[in-house]
């Protein structure tokens, strides 16, 4: 295609897509628009799925937080009474190496 | 239709508010979202979509933008959500074509045959097919310029930048439009 009849082409068709015209909204637009608005709510009314979400997570995670804390105080708890034990079990039991020095 | 008290009407779902505020604003939306899509029936979709989001997120609606910017800046978003769909969706037909699912093809695509005429519905496709190789910016900008009831002020507010900036953009959408036609006609 020769250059310029492909530039008087290209302008025919900006022109059309200049020329194009308004449209106006057929006529159960405004009823089938106040049909879906019947059925959806405003955000602030119902929990967006995003956010119950989010309160689930939430939910777990502190569960974990909970059952790990516990854990480590337990077991901080078994540590001291096998401490004690041990103590009580070298105290009685273990020769202290100085007295063998001497 | 700006003042606060209209607004505060809007927040507290009165309806009487909305139907005048659909009834005042559904004519540029519609047309809005026509001259992006270029397609009268997903234009309507999309239009009654805005006013719905415009429903549900009014109680987020700031007063730091007017309220028509903000209807008009969710008409532009969802009417270029609406052909990044359409266009993933070509994708999909161009791609049931070559493998030869052509009832697959045609099931993607609608199902419908538009009554247009071959040639007008070819020619609007290769106008559609330049405008999509425009950056969103200058699509916006050069799509709203070309409708009656924008300004290059109004576009600046709804665009959040400045006058100067949306002439430059409307200009290098017009230069590479042409471009683009100039390509697909050469095919």
């Amino acid at each position: 295609m020769k250059k310029t009849a492909l530039n008087n082409k290209v302008i025919l068709m900006l022109n059309e897509l200049d020329a194009i015209e308004d449209i106006h909204p057929s006529e159960n637009w405004n009823q089938s628009l106040m049909d879906k608005l019947t059925v959806s709510k405003p955000a602030s009314v119902s929990i967006f799925p995003s956010k119950k979400l989010a309160i689930i997570v939430l939910f777990i995670v502190l569960i974990n937080v909970g059952y790990i804390i516990g854990t480590v105080i337990n077991s901080s708890k078994h540590d001291i009474h096998r401490n004690n034990v041990l103590q009580v079990i070298s105290k009685e039991f273990l020769i202290n190496p100085t007295s063998i020095n001497n | 239709m700006e003042d606060e008290d209209f607004i505060q009407r809007l927040k507290a779902g009165d309806k009487a508010a909305f139907n005048v505020l659909v009834s005042s604003y559904s004519k540029k939306v519609l047309n809005t979202c026509f001259r992006f899509l270029l397609d009268k029936e997903n234009a309507e979709d999309i239009s009654q979509e805005v006013f719905i989001e415009v429903f549900q997120s009014i109680h987020s609606f700031r007063a730091d933008a007017k309220l028509s910017t903000w209807i008009y800046r969710i008409a532009v978003t969802k009417s270029l959500d609406e052909i990044k769909k359409n266009n993933r969706k070509k994708r999909m037909v161009s791609i049931g074509k070559i493998l030869h699912l052509d009832d697959v093809a045609h099931w993607i695509a609608g199902g419908t045959r538009a009554d247009k005429s071959l040639h007008e519905k070819e020619k609007m496709e290769q106008i559609k097919q330049a405008l999509n190789k425009l950056p969103d910016s200058q699509r916006i900008a050069f799509t709203l310029s070309k409708i009656e009831g924008y300004n290059n002020a109004e576009i600046a507010e709804i665009m959040n930048t400045t006058t100067i900036a949306i002439e430059s953009l409307v200009y290098r959408a017009k230069k590479k439009v042409s471009e683009e036609l100039e390509t697909i006609l050469k095919k």
